[in-house]
């Protein structure tokens, strides 16, 4: 539990929407119903264990990208979660840093992309590091901020509503409103302006924000 | 290297060959004794008709010898010899072959034989024998040839000597002959024997040969090898027994070992990664008091989720040493149940978990009151952990006929199924493999097992169809159980 609760709150603070669950019938009832970028999943789960989850998951046809987080070591435990559709496997003891960075490359592979860079002008996204330049300039934003400004860019040119942003720079306990996403957009836009971008994310009325 | 086999090899034969040359001596010996008094005897016989031929009259003694009767002794082949002389040594007549020479005359007349080995005028070895004997009395003839005794007051004078000597060469060549068939026969015996020997042993130290090749073949790495001799004589007969035993227990203490290493570091994983990602982002967002002291929360409770996990290991370290003993007193049982139902109680108030204390509260047992506490309160931690929310505890006693006592503890569990049952005490065993809410270490059960094996308890554990789980401790008959 104390693990979860830390991957949640430094993943949240890295800007990505996080939920965690701590057993296994409900994390599969999660990743059916929701579109997650990555599923984070341990091995030793009540309820139903990880391997189950995962198989139950991709004979529902779920493609999202799973990465076993377990302490088991074994070569075996290893092939044998990767036979059954994981992306990626780490073992316990791990580096959060590391973690991250296999999360990050995760949801690159989601949206086709093998650069960590997204170029959008002047402006220059970092994925890996999770960093927004212009020109040589950083942006400084809130992890949140960030969150939407890179979902919109790596949907660039597809309209994203105020409902989805919601979901990607926040959990599902949490319970803003779609306000909460226009004043994020609002606050974006203008640190974007300071640094002469003030343009990039846009609006379309009764649908929602997209980047050309 | 000493060899069992080369040493009773060499004893053996040794001793075998010591036996049969001292037989073959005593044999040679007996022989050469029998032939003697053979040869002896027939020499004195042939001294004795010598002894007929002599006859005295008055002082004439006249020696009817004639050398056509007797030709051997005047032929050059087997030539015996003779001389007659009388007491005080004077000759009377010597055998031609003898020429001047002079047979022995040993002075000595006891009227007995004497016989003796000398070396014969014609070079031969031979033996002699000489008697006294008074001659016979009869005619005379008037003769040169006849011998007169001369006047004399001693009456040994009256007897002649005679000595006859003979050749013995016959008698040495038989004896030799006897000699060699002794010696040949006992080296035939020895190497018979010594080819026996080395058969036998061969044959008797099979098994152990097979023993030693299949114990040489025994490592580390492949203990599942067992030694199998079906010939076994019964000297042995326990030894495959046991080194396969002891195999047995070797192998079950590597499977074991590698596994509690591999267990414990497999527990020790998760606290560390739990530490580890504490560290690791409570240091990168060290500017927001609320995480870091959140992280700090989740530090110290995998810190008291790992320090239960090595307390427990010490405690079973300990109680596999074999070092811990029982000090016991009278126990009042319904009392130490309660007393550890509070403290179990205390650390998991929210459960709604109800004890029913049926045991008497005037039983008392003969027992260590620290191991059964400790007993207790890990049936009774688990009970609360493990139970069907809102569920009952319930501890009974059962006092048996012969005076025995039996303590039961059940509690309706949440998930445990009867496959599970074959785990119970298994170390790291836990239903729950998320080891949610690390309270648990799986080792409760195992100490529990340890604890009352040093108290002589013996514990069975069941699961009845609609999942009550009974823990059952039959205390010793000796250990003083009365109800009051």
């Amino acid at each position: 539990m104390t693990l979860r609760e830390t991957l949640h709150d430094g993943l949240s603070k890295l800007g990505y929407g996080v939920d965690t669950v701590g057993d296994g019938k409900e994390g599969l009832d999660y990743a059916r119903c929701k579109e997650y970028d990555v599923i984070v999943l341990d091995l030793m789960l009540p309820g139903l264990d990880g391997l189950s989850v995962l198989r139950q998951l991709r004979t529902a046809g779920k493609k999202t990208h799973v990465l076993i987080l377990s302490a088991k070591d074994q070569v075996a435990d290893r092939v044998r979660g990767l036979q059954l559709g994981a992306d990626d496997y780490m073992i316990k003891p791990f580096a959060f840093d590391e973690l991250c960075a296999r999360i990050a490359t995760l949801i690159r592979r989601r949206y086709d992309s093998r650069d960590p860079l997204i170029v959008l002008g002047d402006l220059t996204l970092n994925t890996a590091i999770r960093e927004a330049r212009c020109g040589r300039s950083a942006v400084q934003l809130t992890p949140g901020e960030y969150a939407i400004l890179e979902y919109l860019a790596l949907n660039r040119g597809r309209t994203i509503s105020a409902e989805q942003l919601l979901d990607i720079s926040h959990n599902s306990d949490a319970t803003p409103s779609e306000n909460v996403v226009q004043v994020m957009v609002c606050n974006l836009r203008k640190k974007l302006g300071d640094a002469g971008q003030a343009t990039i994310v846009r609006t379309r009325r009764g649908y929602g924000y997209y980047i050309e | 290297m000493k060899s069992i086999r080369q040493y009773l090899f060499a004893h053996i034969v040794c001793v075998s060959s010591v036996i049969l040359v001292a037989g073959g001596v005593l044999l040679g010996l007996t022989l050469r004794h029998l032939d003697m008094i053979e040869f002896n005897e027939a020499l004195e016989a042939k001294a004795r008709t010598l002894a007929t031929l002599v006859l005295r009259e008055g002082r004439a003694i006249e020696i009817g010898f004639a050398g056509e009767f007797m030709p051997e002794f005047e032929s050059t082949e087997h030539t015996e010899y003779f001389q007659f002389r009388l007491a005080d040594g004077s000759l009377i007549e010597r055998s031609d072959m003898l020429g001047e020479r002079d047979l022995p005359f040993l002075l000595e007349i006891k009227g007995l034989p004497i016989f003796g080995n000398l070396r014969l005028p014609d070079g031969h070895h031979g033996r002699f024998v000489q008697i006294a004997f008074p001659p016979r009395t009869g005619a005379v003839e008037k003769c040169e040839s006849r011998f007169q005794i001369p006047e004399t007051e001693d009456p040994h004078l009256s007897l002649v000597v005679l000595t006859l000597a003979r050749s013995r060469e016959a008698l040495d060549a038989l004896l030799l002959n006897v000699y060699l068939t002794i010696s040949a026969t006992i080296i035939i015996l020895v190497g018979f024997i010594a080819l026996a020997v080395q058969k036998a042993l061969r044959t008797g130290f099979r098994p152990l040969a097979h023993l030693n090749e299949q114990i040489a073949c025994l490592r580390h790495d492949n203990l599942e090898q067992r030694i199998h001799l079906p010939d076994a004589p019964s000297e042995i007969a326990m030894l495959p027994r046991t080194v396969n035993s002891l195999l047995g227990d070797l192998q079950d203490a590597f499977i074991r070992e590698r596994r509690f290493v591999s267990d414990v570091a497999h527990e020790l994983r998760t606290p560390v990664a739990e530490f580890r990602a504490a560290c690791e982002v409570g240091s990168k967002w060290s500017d927001d008091p609320d995480l870091v002291r959140r992280r700090f929360e989740n530090l110290q409770q995998s810190a008291v989720n790992m320090e239960r996990l090595l307390t427990g290991l010490l405690d079973l370290s300990r109680l596999d040493s074999g070092s811990v003993q029982a000090q016991t007193e009278s126990v009042a049982v319904a009392a130490l149940l309660d007393s550890c139902w509070m403290r179990v109680r205390a650390e998991e108030p929210e459960i709604g978990i109800r004890l029913e204390n049926r045991i008497a509260p005037d039983l008392e047992i003969q027992t260590d009151v620290v191991k059964l506490e400790m007993i207790m309160s890990n049936l009774l931690s688990n009970a609360t952990s493990y139970s069907v929310p809102g569920s009952l505890v319930t501890c009974t006693s059962e006092t048996l006929a012969d005076g025995r006592c039996d303590l039961l503890i059940s509690n309706h569990v949440r998930d445990l199924v009867q496959a599970d049952m074959q785990h119970i005490h298994e170390r790291f065993w836990r239903k729950d493999a998320a080891r949610t809410g690390g309270r648990h270490a799986g080792l409760g059960m195992s100490i529990v097992k340890s604890q009352a094996d040093v108290l002589g308890i013996r514990i069975a554990t069941s699961l009845s169809p609609d999942r009550i789980f009974t823990a059952r401790l039959d205390f010793p008959p000796t250990s003083l159980v009365r109800p009051k």
